[in-house]
Formats: structure tokens, sequence, C-alpha cells
């Protein structure tokens, strides 16, 4: 008898240890699905594009007329 | 017993959901944090602006016009200063100054310049010279790291001229962008002898702009 009611106190506190484990579960999957919605739902770029350089182009120019000398090829 | 067993196998299943869930939570927190450029401490307001690196050509284009070497010359001087510009031929200079460059950016810059032809295949003929001369518009446009004068290896002064370079080389090591102070020019100096060939000659003029990360 006493052996039985020993037996019933563990399986109580087993009993007990499962429900909170069951109930943790439940709220770090809630959590965890919250947490993936909302990062997922955030459209921010990954990095920000960061320019490290630049330029630009500028030109010359000039014309050669013919040399009547004979020079200018 | 078989109380026991289903108790365990309960028990067994929530802790492996819970590994799970944790698991998949800081994973996305960490993706979160990919996604966050700043963080927002002690009430304080976070702005960031980012660098931008704009350097322009303000004056982007010089002429001579068509012209040729007087006929007693061996070799004709083309400049792009305000006077004197051209000496032994009849070119007309249009544009006097040289080619202007402003920092448009918001960050000092380090700035690189390089031309697309040597003098040989620009001008032409028997020993021609094409030479830049970079120098600022306005003081201090091109400083040290300190804010002093730049003098680098390659110059940066009005009355020295350098061989142009197809290689890009730096002219300046602190291209400032502070409004005032942000604008250099590039003046030339060719020799056109008097054999050069005939027709239209051009070349490209390239400023590269960059900071060091």
């Amino acid at each position: 008898m006493a052996v039985n009611k020993k037996e019933e106190k563990m399986n109580d506190k087993k009993r007990k240890i499962v429900i909170i484990l069951f109930i943790l579960a439940m709220v770090f999957s809630i959590l965890s699905i919250v947490v993936n919605i909302g990062v997922s739902q955030i459209n921010a770029p990954a990095s920000a594009d960061k320019r490290t350089s630049g330029g630009n182009a500028g030109d010359i120019s000039f014309i050669v007329e013919t040399n009547e000398a004979g020079g200018n090829g | 017993m078989t109380n026991d067993k289903f108790l365990s196998v309960i028990g067994v299943i929530a802790v492996v959901v819970i590994v799970i869930s944790l698991v998949f939570t800081i994973v996305s927190l960490k993706d979160l944090s990919s996604k966050i450029s700043g963080f927002v401490s002690n009430a304080e307001a976070n702005l960031t602006i980012e660098q931008n690196i704009e350097v322009n050509f303000t004056t982007r284009a010089i002429s001579w016009g068509a012209g040729k070497v007087t006929g007693s010359a061996n070799a004709a001087a083309l400049t792009t200063y305000g006077t004197n510009n051209v000496t032994n031929g009849n070119w007309t200079l249009t544009t006097a100054g040289g080619l202007r460059l402003r920092n448009d950016g918001n960050t000092n810059v380090t700035l690189n310049l390089s031309v697309g032809k040597s003098a040989a295949n620009f001008i032409g003929g028997t020993s021609p010279i094409y030479q830049w001369n970079v120098s600022d518009v306005e003081t201090g446009s091109c400083v040290n790291s300190t804010g002093g004068s730049y003098t680098p290896e390659s110059g940066f002064n009005l009355s020295r001229h350098l061989s142009a370079s197809t290689v890009t080389i730096r002219i300046c090591g602190n291209f400032t962008y502070v409004s005032g102070a942000d604008d250099i020019r590039i003046d030339f100096n060719l020799t056109v002898p008097e054999d050069a060939t005939a027709g239209a000659k051009g070349d490209v003029i390239t400023a590269t702009a960059w900071i060091n990360q």
C-alpha cells in the first residue's frame, strides 16, 4: 500500500513535469512562429549600399590643319 | 507502466519541440540583426548619412579649335591658361582656365587622374609634349590628412607641369568636399610639332575618386 502511494506520488510529479514541459513547448513554439513572421515581414535591405568610388571624365581637343609649307604630314 | 512510458514520450517530445523552437528563434533574431543598420540606446536619435562620393567636371571640355603651326616654327605650344595660351600657331582656345573638377560629395576623397592617350597617340609628330598641371581653384581644396598643404610626389602646383599619364595616378590625397574649398583645375600644356599629322585630335581625361575603407 505504501509502495503504491509512493509510486502514485512519483507519477504525479512526472505528470506535472511533463505538463510544464508541454506548456513550455507550446510557449516557445508560438514565440518562434511570431518572431519568424515578424522578421520575415521586415523589408529592410540587408546592408545599405556604400559607394567607395566615383568618377567622371572631361575631354580636350584641337584640330591640326594642313600646313601648306610642307609640314603636318 | 504504460502510462509511465507515455509520459516519458510526451516529455521527450516537449523537450525536442522546445529546443527546435529556440533554435528557430535564435536564427530569426540573427537574421533580424543583419537587417537593422543601427541600434538605438539610451533614447538617442540615431541618424546615419551615407557617404556620397561624387566628383564632377564643371568645365568638362576644352578646345583650341582649328589651327596650324606657324610656318617658321618647329612646334606650337597650346595651354589652357588665361593668357598666352597659343604660341607659334593660330589656334584659339575657347574656354580658358583648364578643366574644373569639383567634389560634390559629402566626404573627402583621394583623387586619381589618367588620360586616354599618350603624347604620340594624341598629338603625333616628332617629340610631342602632353602635360597636365593640377592646382587649387579654391584654396584648401586639396590638403593632406591634417589639413595642411598637400605636396605629393606627383606635384600639386600651378607652376609644375608633369607628363600626362595613361596609367591612373594619384594627384590628390585629400580632395575636400567643404563648400568654398572643393574645386580644382587641371591645366594642359601641349607641344604640337610642325610635322604632326593634320586632322582632329582629342583625348578623354578620367578622374576617379575613392575613399579608404
